[in-house]
């Protein structure tokens, strides 16, 4: 089995049709910076992709210059992600766009498979809502909706610009009790930030203190923030564990290389995306002790000074 | 030429047919809804002459139909099918979700609506309180409503709930069943047991016909689409019987059907059907002798395990053991007359405590009055022991697993419910095989949905939804699962002559799946598609 770290984050995309979900899919293809992301799309024909940043066009494959590609989804889910994951340069990131009206939990046992084979760790779940329409579905309609939204880490409220701030409150209202384990964040054209979508890499060399910064989408230049840490140095497991518990409602995403003073030498992967965390081994690739850590949240809720004093609570030693 | 008189003749893929003396067959032909033969490929094609219609499995594996040996396919239709609102902890995480989805529901409900919804789950909602009749009377002043527990086994009610079943202060609790009451007497919201299917069945009735045929026809494509053709009516009632008889007079594609009847008296008159060439037939009785391990109405000897999920969400007192669901006598009662009667006898035991008793019970009758045959079942068999298993095998008893606890609930079985070593050999169908039994495996559908493949996938990996394992050596091989939902099941429903594997002279019940099951790893089971499925020979479903 591969090692853990070396698993490939995977992410799913799930909505109605017509709610954003290939939108969503451009605008990652169009902001991988650098990343070679795997996109598995269901409508394969919608894509719509610059004619200047194709590389090669097949019938079920489009490979992209930046070194992304397109794939369309087919029978084969399993198979397929597999046979990306098992390249000698696997993809940064995978993610998979849910058929139309599917329940997202259909494409559960495939992830089960492809995460019990340690081929990938299933990452963010996405789903797109469409705001401008949701008032005017029918009832049946409307609680599939938020049964679906219900089991997805972050709910993209998106088309926000094209409904008045009180139905947006009054979705706002309805997913705070259906779907208590999902994030909401309000879209237009899916313009969430890159980072919210797959936790922002935290392997920046400039970032050596706490910093926090606003980052930069198209539209919503100000909508999120993010705080992050670098150093040398040991974390108190248990005091980690309650901070951990404490981020859900605070921010949307974190990650991070920890190490912890009861087991120095063996550095976690830490992972958070809405209310669902996971901890697992990194593979030692350098010998220093860094530890490295980055949190994202909406620019309303953040509070990057609350976060710092906090995270300074749960650090035992620091060297520099 | 009618679609069943139709000759067929399967060749070009894998074919397993569970039959000892003939394994793996190249080629088999059915002919006028039976099997006709299986073997080698040049002799089958002399043998069905020129009037016959070649199936090329290209690759593909025929198997013999698959059998669930505990399900309910109308009853699921009366429980699970709309207008029953949905609210499982899978898409409505929590009790305040669920409290918030009723009143949604409860907002665009006619005036006078019959509203239910099913699965509360005090162990997946983790802000579960058990909700009150002056509650539900807020959230529904005008409406009769239900909240069913996802285990079948409790329902909570409101004042208008209560009315319209006929449930106040002056009935009788009936042996066997739990009415909750304020210190008057009056009926607090909670029932359990045989009066919560009762009760039931008004708001089904006030549904209608027509609903009721419409989700019966879906139960009934929900489980031929999974390559089920032979289920089991575990809690029949005569009043169903004009169901099914539409169903076949309609044509539809119903799986045969084992019926028993449940019994909640002794005197209760027990039909012997057999409808069609075994279309459906009375199996046996089916008694209750005791609840779900998720309300905490079994008999242990060891009690439950002190948590906030047996505390406070399933309101047990500290060191709660449980009990029987009717009183002794009483159950024995009803036990050895429809055993006396001739029936065989399949019932539900939970406990380790219970399953004592039905032993000490099993070994009397037998000694007092010996039968050869009986087949004798234990459904579900959460908490067997292992001495209980060899018990067990000694008197011919035989074990249905409800395999899917481990699955859907595994996690607060070992953790909030029994702990390790208990969970260890929960559903100890690994323990039962070892000894020789022949096990089935069931989805006890409702309760969980119908496919054998995911049973299959249960019982060789248990693992719970979270990715943990609970007791690896209480595994099964693949084969052993298969023979669990094929030919072990047939001889547990008393059709192992007729049912349950590939051999001339039996039913053509046939399914094809895109891979081999005993040669797909266990992880994958579950995903196996289905490709087609024949009934008496004639293909009811295919994905093409």
């Amino acid at each position: 089995m591969p090692e853990a770290a070396a698993r490939v984050p995977l992410i799913t995309i799930g909505g109605f049709l017509g709610a954003g979900k290939t939108t969503l899919v451009n605008q990652i293809l169009e902001q991988a910076a650098g990343q070679r992301i795997v996109v598995f799309v269901n409508d394969f024909g919608a894509i719509n992709i610059d004619y200047e940043l194709i590389q090669t066009r097949d019938t079920d494959r489009i490979s992209l210059k930046n070194g992304c590609v397109c794939c369309s989804l087919n029978d084969d889910l399993v198979e397929s992600v597999a046979g990306f994951v098992k390249q000698p340069a696997p993809p940064d990131a995978i993610v998979i766009e849910a058929s139309g009206i599917a329940d997202p939990r259909a494409l559960d046992s495939s992830l089960t498979m492809l995460e019990t084979a340690g081929m990938v760790r299933s990452d963010a779940k996405l789903y797109v809502l469409d705001a401008a329409n949701f008032q005017d579905l029918e009832f049946d309609d409307a609680e599939t909706i938020i049964d679906h939204a219900a089991v997805n880490d972050i709910v993209l409220m998106n088309k926000s610009d094209l409904v008045r701030p009180e139905a947006r409150g009054k979705i706002h209202d309805l997913l705070s009790e259906a779907a208590p384990y999902s994030q909401l964040v309000e879209t237009v054209n899916c313009d969430i930030a890159i980072d919210m979508v797959f936790g922002a890499a935290p392997v920046s060399n400039k970032a050596a203190k706490p910093s926090s910064s606003a980052l930069q989408t198209p539209q919503h230049a100000k909508t999120y923030q993010s705080w992050s840490c670098e150093f040398h140095g040991l974390l108190d497991r248990e005091k980690f564990e309650v901070f951990a518990m404490s981020l859900p409602g605070k921010c949307l995403r974190a990650k991070g290389i920890l190490r912890f003073s009861d087991a120095p030498d063996e550095p976690q992967l830490f992972n958070l995306v809405g209310y669902r965390a996971t901890m697992e081994p990194k593979v030692q690739t350098e010998a220093s002790a860094l530890i490295r850590f980055v949190v994202i949240g909406l620019a309303e809720t953040f509070d990057a000074a609350a976060l710092e004093a906090s995270f300074a609570q749960v650090v035992t030693e620091k060297t520099c | 030429m009618s679609e069943e008189a139709k000759s067929r003749l399967f060749y070009g893929g894998p074919i397993v047919t569970m039959d000892d003396d003939a394994p793996m067959p190249e080629a088999v032909v059915t002919r006028a809804g039976k099997i006709h033969f299986a073997g080698a490929l040049e002799e089958a094609r002399t043998v069905a002459g020129s009037d016959v219609t070649e199936v090329d499995l290209a690759g593909r594996t025929l198997l013999p139909g698959l059998i669930d040996a505990h399900s309910h396919i109308l009853w699921a239709a009366k429980t699970r099918g709309a207008p029953v609102v949905d609210v499982r902890a899978e898409t409505v995480p929590t009790y305040r979700a669920l409290l918030a989805k009723i009143r949604r529901r409860v907002a665009a409900a006619k005036p006078g609506e019959h509203l239910i919804f099913f699965g509360l789950d005090a162990q997946l909602h983790p802000d579960m309180e058990q909700p009150t009749r002056a509650q539900l009377d807020e959230i529904a002043p005008d409406n009769p409503i239900g909240i069913q527990t996802s285990n079948c086994h409790a329902l909570f009610m409101n004042s208008r709930g209560f009315e319209a079943c006929g449930i106040d202060e002056t009935t009788e609790t009936p042996t066997g069943s739990i009415i909750e009451r304020d210190d008057a007497g009056r009926p607090s919201g909670k029932i359990a047991e045989a009066i919560t299917w009762r009760a039931l069945e008004v708001f089904y009735d006030a549904w209608g016909d027509d609903r009721l045929s419409e989700e019966f026809h879906a139960s009934i494509r929900d489980f031929i689409q999974n390559g089920i053709t032979t289920v089991t009516e575990h809690l029949y009632l005569p009043h169903y019987k004009a169901y099914y008889l539409s169903a076949l007079k309609q044509g539809l594609p119903m799986p045969r059907v084992a019926a028993y009847q449940q019994a909640v008296t002794a005197d209760m008159q027990v039909e012997k059907l057999n409808i069609g060439e075994d279309r459906l037939w009375m199996a046996g009785v089916k008694i209750h002798a005791d609840g779900s391990p998720f309300i905490g109405n079994i008999w242990l000897t060891e009690p439950y395990l002190d948590t906030p999920i047996t505390l406070e969400r399933m309101d047990l007192k500290p060191g709660h053991t449980g009990s029987l669901n009717y009183p002794q006598d009483y159950f024995e009662k009803m036990a050895r007359t429809y055993f006396g009667q001739g029936w065989r006898m399949s019932i539900h035991t939970q406990g380790d405590r219970t399953i004592d008793m039905v032993l000490d019970l099993v070994e009397d009758i037998l000694a007092k009055n010996p039968r050869e045959d009986h087949r004798f079942r234990l459904e579900h068999c959460a908490l067997m022991r292992c001495d209980q298993i060899e018990r067990a095998q000694k008197l011919g008893v035989l074990c249905s697993f409800f395999i899917n606890h481990i699955t859907h609930w595994g996690a607060p079985i070992e953790d909030a419910l029994f702990g390790p070593e208990r969970a260890a050999h929960y559903m100890p169908a690994g323990s039962a095989r070892d000894a020789g039994m022949r096990i089935s495996l069931h989805a006890d559908t409702p309760m969980t949905d119908p496919s054998c493949l995911e049973l299959m996938k249960a019982a060789t990996t248990r693992l719970a939804g979270d990715g943990r394992c609970l007791g690896e050596s209480e595994r099964l091989d693949s084969l052993s699962a298969l023979k669990a939902v094929t030919i072990d099941a047939a001889y547990q429903i008393g059709m192992e002559d007729r049912l349950g594997s590939i051999k001339a002279g039996k039913h053509a019940d046939l399914v094809i799946l895109e891979r081999n099951p005993l040669e797909t790893p266990h992880l994958e089971l579950a995903d196996i598609g289905i490709a087609a499925t024949y009934l008496a020979g004639e293909c009811v479903w295919t994905n093409a």
